[in-house]
């Protein structure tokens, strides 16, 4: 070692910040958002929606941007904002992807190219006409972050259109490093596959951040991981516009609490039993603010008690039979069945047709998950789930 | 904890200093003169260190240095040197010390890997703050060439061999955004108010060794000021250890004053 170079040493220890080198490049290739200005926005079922914000996760990589059913959409420029420095590109054309008008009546593909090139992620736009789907039976899913967790879609007849309504939190869990999902795959059920939503630990890190348990859920509408560390709550965006109204839901399940309650400090409860929670809730999707009318979203802070909740279908926590390990075993689903009533404003028949309301089915394997409470090793299981609606 | 460790080892060394004293109160015996007269000397040292553990050079992901602190870092050292001729000589130290710090930086795209549990790992990318505490405490060996420039002035070099006696390095990472496994994957936010906090103490390697680089100036008959500068030459974190991608070399700066019998 040189004298020169120990010197040179001795002067960096102290003002360290001296040796800063240039900025790296960036490594992201997100869209994070898709904006339609003036000239496109007219096709948008609600075109106060002109700035659509993209989850950073996998789900996001299938982008469904909801229409007016009556838009023509055969020459649409969207705009996209990118992570920093990215680059957007047409796969079809080659083209520079930003602003450039497409013939949208079947899905464009893009590529997201990172700032230092060496990162690419792969978008697909649709435009879709709002959907309404009411039986489930949880066979239609793929696997997303590498094949680690599950994300369930809808199909329907005839169509290789896949409907991306249902959301879980497993993007979420997946930050915690653990493998055992609270959203899976439950291949026995009472016909062919099953969803089990499961109670899990997040460990240490999700004590540590006073998350220390994860509730299995699945839910219409998107999941934003960002959210999910700060602003937990935030991170669950419920509800997809819905033109029926809901007679009652049924369906069947199994439940098996965990042993032990535990706290946002994951402090044992005591005499506290853990239950599921199922429910329908509509609600009013837009608001008028100063003349102006602004879309509505409810997320995990108020979607039981916003005051745009215009009718629910929910049952007291006492309702759900608890089985045995065996009976869950055996195969022995209990059915649920809950009506739907309506309350606050009520459900207007025109604004109904206009999909101007929400609905918002959710399920979760604790009931005060969103509040980090619950027991691990709760187990919601799922399956032949319907929505009964008037005609 | 450490920190009770390190003060109760300042104690017993500051003892040792004292009691060192009182014995160098009473006239030179016979034995200091005898081996002084045969070329061996031995001083007692105390000095204060600073510095950090730190990359080199800084890796580009590390974007702004937003504070550094160094703490109270102490070094105790009872030494002997034996002169070789009338320039050169040998200097064997046993010394104990603290090298302490406390950073705060502004990271881009930093590779981490957190263990969560046992088997559970999580890995990722963070833009965003990153603190860092740094309070370890080693019984080191320097085994340095001094070379005699004037009658006051002297100067030395070689290798020093640390053993880490206890280690703390720790921090949290906060107001930024975690890349879940790759720069593609989940966006996950951590803020101010919410930190995530990590400790790595258990990885830190126990043998270390650098080399020692220093000048001493005889300022009274038997007092002299000196400065040393450590330098790692090994990394405070094996080689498999990925949390951190970077080698992390201990960097100090000491600063002291020796007591010559």
């Amino acid at each position: 070692m040189k004298i020169s170079k120990l010197l040179c040493m001795m002067i960096v220890v102290l003002p360290l910040t001296s040796c800063i080198q240039d900025e790296p490049l960036n490594m992201e290739a997100d869209i994070e958002a898709v904006i339609f200005d003036k000239n496109n926005n007219h096709v948008l079922l609600f075109n106060n929606d002109s700035v659509i914000e993209i989850p950073s996760d996998d789900a996001g990589l299938n982008i469904s941007v909801i229409k007016n059913p009556q838009a023509e959409i055969t020459n649409i420029a969207p705009i996209f904002r990118l992570s920093p420095g990215a680059r957007i590109t047409h796969i079809e054309t080659g083209k520079d992807g930003n602003r450039l008008p497409l013939d949208f009546t079947k899905p464009q593909k893009y590529k997201v190219t990172s700032e230092d090139g060496k990162w690419e992620r792969y978008y697909t736009l649709s435009f879709d006409n709002p959907s309404i789907f009411t039986d489930f039976n949880f066979e239609h899913y793929e696997m997303l972050g590498n094949g680690k967790y599950i994300s369930y879609y809808e199909v329907k007849e005839n169509s290789p259109q896949k409907y991306y309504i249902w959301a879980t939190g497993n993007p979420g869990y997946s930050m915690s490093g653990g493998s055992n999902y609270p959203t899976q795959k439950y291949d026995r059920g009472v016909n062919g596959n099953a969803v089990v939503l499961k109670t899990v630990s997040t460990g240490m890190f999700g004590s540590a951040l006073k998350m220390p348990i994860a509730a299995g859920n699945l839910f219409f509408g998107s999941f934003d991981s960002k959210n999910a560390v700060t602003a937990p709550l935030a991170a669950t965006r419920f509800g997809i516009p819905f033109n029926k109204k809901p007679v009652k839901l049924t369906g069947y399940y199994m439940y098996i609490p965990g042993e032990q309650m535990t706290d946002q400090n994951n402090q044992p409860i005591e005499s506290m039993t853990d239950a599921p929670d199922i429910y329908v809730v509509m609600y009013e999707n837009s608001e008028i603010v100063d003349g102006v009318k602004k879309s509505v979203m409810l997320y995990g802070n108020n979607i039981l008690n916003a005051s745009n909740i215009v009718g629910r279908a929910r049952k007291e926590e006492g309702y759900y039979q608890t089985s045995t390990r065996e009976q869950i075993y055996n195969g022995e689903w209990n059915t649920f069945s809950i009506d739907f009533t309506e309350e606050g404003n009520g459900i207007d028949m025109e604004k109904l047709a206009n999909y101007e309301y929400n609905l918002a089915l959710v399920f979760t394997s604790s009931i005060y998950g969103a509040n980090f409470q619950g027991a691990v090793g709760s187990e919601l299981y799922i399956d032949n789930v319907k929505l009964i609606c008037e005609e | 904890m450490a920190m009770t460790k390190n003060i109760r080892l300042i104690l017993i060394l500051g003892i040792l200093l004292i009691s060192a004293n009182a014995f160098a109160q009473k006239e030179r015996n016979l034995g200091i003169i005898k081996s002084a007269l045969n070329g061996l000397h031995y001083s007692v040292r105390a000095s204060y260190g600073l510095g950090g553990v730190s990359p080199v050079p800084l890796p580009s992901e590390i974007r702004e240095i937003n504070s550094y602190r160094p703490l109270i870092g102490i070094a105790l050292e009872g030494t002997i040197e034996k002169d070789i001729n009338k320039w050169l000589g040998i200097h064997v130290g046993l010394r104990l010390e603290n090298k302490t710090m406390a950073t705060d930086a502004l990271v881009k795209g930093y590779k981490m890997e957190i263990q969560n549990g046992p088997g559970v790992t999580v890995k990722g990318y963070w833009t965003g703050n990153v603190k860092t505490n740094v309070k370890n405490s080693y019984i080191s060996l320097p085994i340095l060439v001094t070379f005699k420039l004037t009658p006051r002035w002297k100067m030395r070099i070689g290798p020093y061999f640390s053993y880490l006696l206890s280690g703390d390095f720790s921090g949290s990472v906060y107001d930024g955004y975690l890349r879940e496994g790759s720069p593609t994957g989940p966006k996950v936010i951590i803020d101010a108010n919410n930190p995530a906090s990590y400790d790595f103490s258990e990885e830190l390697v126990r043998n270390n060794w650098g080399l020692q680089y220093g000048i001493e100036w005889r300022a009274f008959s038997h007092l002299n000021i000196f400065a040393d500068l450590q330098w790692g030459m090994n990394s405070a974190f094996p080689k498999d250890f990925d949390t951190i991608s970077f080698k992390m070399f201990p960097i100090y700066a000491n600063l002291g004053f020796a007591y010559a019998f």
